[in-house]
């Protein structure tokens, strides 16, 4: 059998190996909420903070940590429902809007992690490269986050933000497109960007000889 | 203090374009590659959604994809049945959809061969063999999710439809373009010694 088929099926192994490790550990219940508590905590002030309209609020599902819970109302129709109740405190039923963490973030974030482990890469530059590529897709996921909350929010029974037909239709159109095949995409684009260049580049091509 | 202070602001910007500079040329060809990769995900995308693809040829292409991993299954001695875009028994049914045709792996090993500088006739039979292997690979894909869903729980089959379905076998579709590339660079070579 050739050089490169060896090492191909040799890289494949490892990752499986690392692959399959990761995501049993990820997939054990304390783990799996450690985590999951631990994305959603900067995601709420990163969220509040692009949504000065709305009131939310990030929650797990006591049954499932794969699921990251949002509740949301609109700041305006809170503030009329308290004046009109003479209040400055009242009780309002949000909406809910449910996503996967494993699908948006921790599935490919494990994916992103074994890429960089199993590139040829000096230690520091190695641990760089993790340290950005950990920040760049975490904030792809709270963008794709904020692109379907973008959407809700523009719902006229919700009435939080009020974006013109085109814009709306803009943010629809992205929100159909930010499917878990870009999700894919993004991983190998920041794992091309932070692993590859022009030394190892030709390294990896010298292989089979 | 203050002379110091100058001499500080003055070095610090030419310090960061200078590393700046050298990351991108450090970088310069991966750069150019990946700019071209996104060029060819970008057109691929296109088509997957256009009106074209959607209307006409997404359904004929799954219905083949499913009847031919229903023969498969019978080789397999299950007694399923393929009705569209379903495979099913009395036991368990999957409806295979867009996203599971294996089509953005297949595009991303075209993608990487394309647009990797190496003579046109070494680019055929990588899309070629790569296609076919990864098409293969699909069909085990989608009558494997099948098996796993018929004997295993259904949160085996999540896991399984999202981390070895999607994920390992996009890697599958790198490792050919690995393995394609070595192969073209190699044949390439060989041909401009002699």
């Amino acid at each position: 059998m050739k050089p490169i088929i060896i090492a191909g099926l040799k890289y494949f192994f490892f990752f499986c190996l690392l692959y399959g490790t990761l995501t049993a550990l990820s997939l054990i219940p304390q783990v799996g909420k450690t985590l999951n508590d631990i994305y959603r905590r900067p995601t709420q002030r990163i969220l509040t903070s692009l949504f000065d309209k709305a009131h939310l609020q990030l929650g797990s599902d006591r049954n499932d940590v794969d699921i990251i819970r949002v509740e949301y109302a609109s700041k305006k129709m809170v503030q009329q429902q308290m004046r009109s109740a003479g209040k400055t405190n009242v009780q309002i039923n949000g909406r809910l809007y449910e996503f996967s963490f494993y699908n948006t973030f921790l599935s490919f974030y494990i994916f992103l992690l074994v890429l960089m482990i199993l590139s040829p890469l000096p230690r520091k530059e190695m641990l760089i490269g993790l340290l950005a590529g950990s920040i760049l897709f975490y904030l792809f996921s709270v963008f794709r986050t904020s692109i379907a909350l973008l959407f809700f929010f523009n719902d006229p029974v919700v009435d939080i933000y009020h974006y013109s037909d085109f814009w709306v239709e803009a943010i629809r159109k992205l929100n159909n497109f930010l499917t878990l095949g870009i999700n894919l995409l993004i991983v190998l684009v920041l794992w091309i960007t932070l692993a590859f260049r022009k030394k190892n580049w030709k390294k990896l091509l010298q292989a089979s000889k | 203090m203050s002379s110091k202070k100058k001499t500080k602001n003055k070095q610090a910007p030419v310090d960061w374009r200078q590393s700046l500079r050298s990351w991108l040329q450090d970088r310069n060809p991966i750069l150019k590659f990946l700019l071209g990769f996104i060029g060819c995900m970008s057109l691929f995308y296109i088509f997957y959604y256009s009106g074209l693809y959607r209307n006409h040829l997404e359904l004929p292409f799954l219905n083949g994809q499913v009847r031919i991993s229903n023969a498969l299954l019978h080789l397999f001695g299950q007694a399923t049945e393929a009705n569209g875009t379903l495979i099913s028994s009395a036991d368990f049914s999957v409806n295979v959809k867009n996203g599971c045709d294996g089509l953005e792996a297949m595009a991303i090993l075209v993608s990487g061969i394309v647009i990797f500088p190496v003579a046109l006739k070494y680019k055929f039979p990588g899309i070629a063999v790569g296609i076919l292997i990864l098409f293969v690979a699909n069909i085990f894909r989608i009558a494997g999710l099948y098996l796993a869903g018929k004997y295993f729980s259904s949160q085996v089959f999540d896991i399984l439809h999202i981390q070895g379905g999607f994920i390992i076998f996009t890697l599958l579709s790198i490792l050919l373009w690995f393995i394609w590339m070595n192969w073209a660079t190699d044949k390439s070579q060989k041909s401009v010694s002699s």
